[in-house]
């Protein structure tokens, strides 16, 4: 049963920390779908995504949206 | 390399500044292709995006190119937005993360982290959370800044250089010269007693969903 050995991997594997191995042990057991594994992979994202978080913003430039708008008209 | 900037992030954000958090109707709107409510999103989103892509490029361009990538995806994935309550701005900020690391890799000809990237929106509902998990997450964001006070110093070191500079654990380990299996352990037991007091506060986490 490897989901125990994983449970200290998830924030680690999303920020992509982990070592070949074990990321590799991480996506084959993700694609199990095993749902205890996917719940923790959900908080762990969570985690993640508020540690990637500086307390800061920056304005974006002035032309920014027009660069993005030019972009989706390419698609 | 560029060098670091002196006052690097330590965690989240505090929470007298607002996250983005619940955003009704906007991606049902980008899903029927309407461009207005991408731009609105991008309006609403890409300040905060853009200080998170800086701290890791520390170049404005590269930066701006990684979030300005990061909405051209939403847009090409569009037409399969989930409509089942997920949370789609975690895979945003991951995603945005993820470029901006690259961009730095680029750069500076080395890659240092390791592999995992977002994939399509598409493969990636199984670990979005829910919008009703993301609604409460101002909660979780106070009570992380909190606990990684609580880390020991070289835990948080370790915790950051994955954090901001994408390090993998062999590239923290020669940057702190320390043995691999001392960050190794380290990464872990940090990970380990953030989830803990989380759950111990928050409650399980099966409790919460
Ligand atoms: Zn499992």
């Amino acid at each position: 049963m490897v989901c125990p050995y994983l449970e200290d991997l998830w924030e680690l594997y999303l920020l992509g920390v982990l070592g070949a191995e074990d990321a590799n042990t991480v996506s084959e057991h993700l694609a199990t779908g095993c749902p205890r594994c996917m719940e923790q992979m959900r908080e762990a994202t969570l985690t993640v995504y508020l540690l990637a978080q500086t307390g800061r913003t920056v304005r974006p430039h002035p032309k920014s949206k027009a660069s993005l708008l030019r972009r989706l008209r390419s698609h | 390399m560029t060098p670091r900037k002196q006052s690097r992030p330590s965690g989240p954000r505090s929470r007298q500044e607002k996250g983005p958090s619940a955003f009704p109707g906007t991606f049902a709107r980008i899903a029927a292709r309407d461009k207005t409510a991408l731009l609105e999103l991008y309006a609403r989103l890409a300040p905060w995006m853009l200080a998170m892509t800086l701290e890791i490029t520390s170049d404005r361009q590269d930066a701006a190119s990684a979030v300005e990538e990061t909405f051209v995806r939403l847009w090409l994935e569009a037409p399969r937005l989930p409509n089942k309550g997920f949370s789609v701005i975690p895979w945003l900020v991951l995603t945005a993360r993820r470029v901006a690391l690259q961009r730095r890799w680029d750069r500076s000809g080395t890659q240092k982290g390791s592999s995992f990237a977002p994939g399509p929106l598409s493969d990636s509902f199984a670990w979005l959370p829910t919008q009703a998990e993301f609604d409460r997450l101002e909660q979780r964001r106070e009570l992380l800044r909190r606990i990684l006070r609580q880390l020991p110093k070289h835990q948080h070191e370790a915790l950051m250089l994955a954090v901001w500079d994408g390090l993998g654990e062999e590239a923290i380990a020669q940057r702190l010269g320390e043995p691999l299996a001392r960050v190794q352990s380290g990464l872990r037991a940090g990970m380990r007693f953030i989830r803990h007091r989380m759950r111990v506060v928050l409650g399980t986490w099966s409790a919460l969903i």
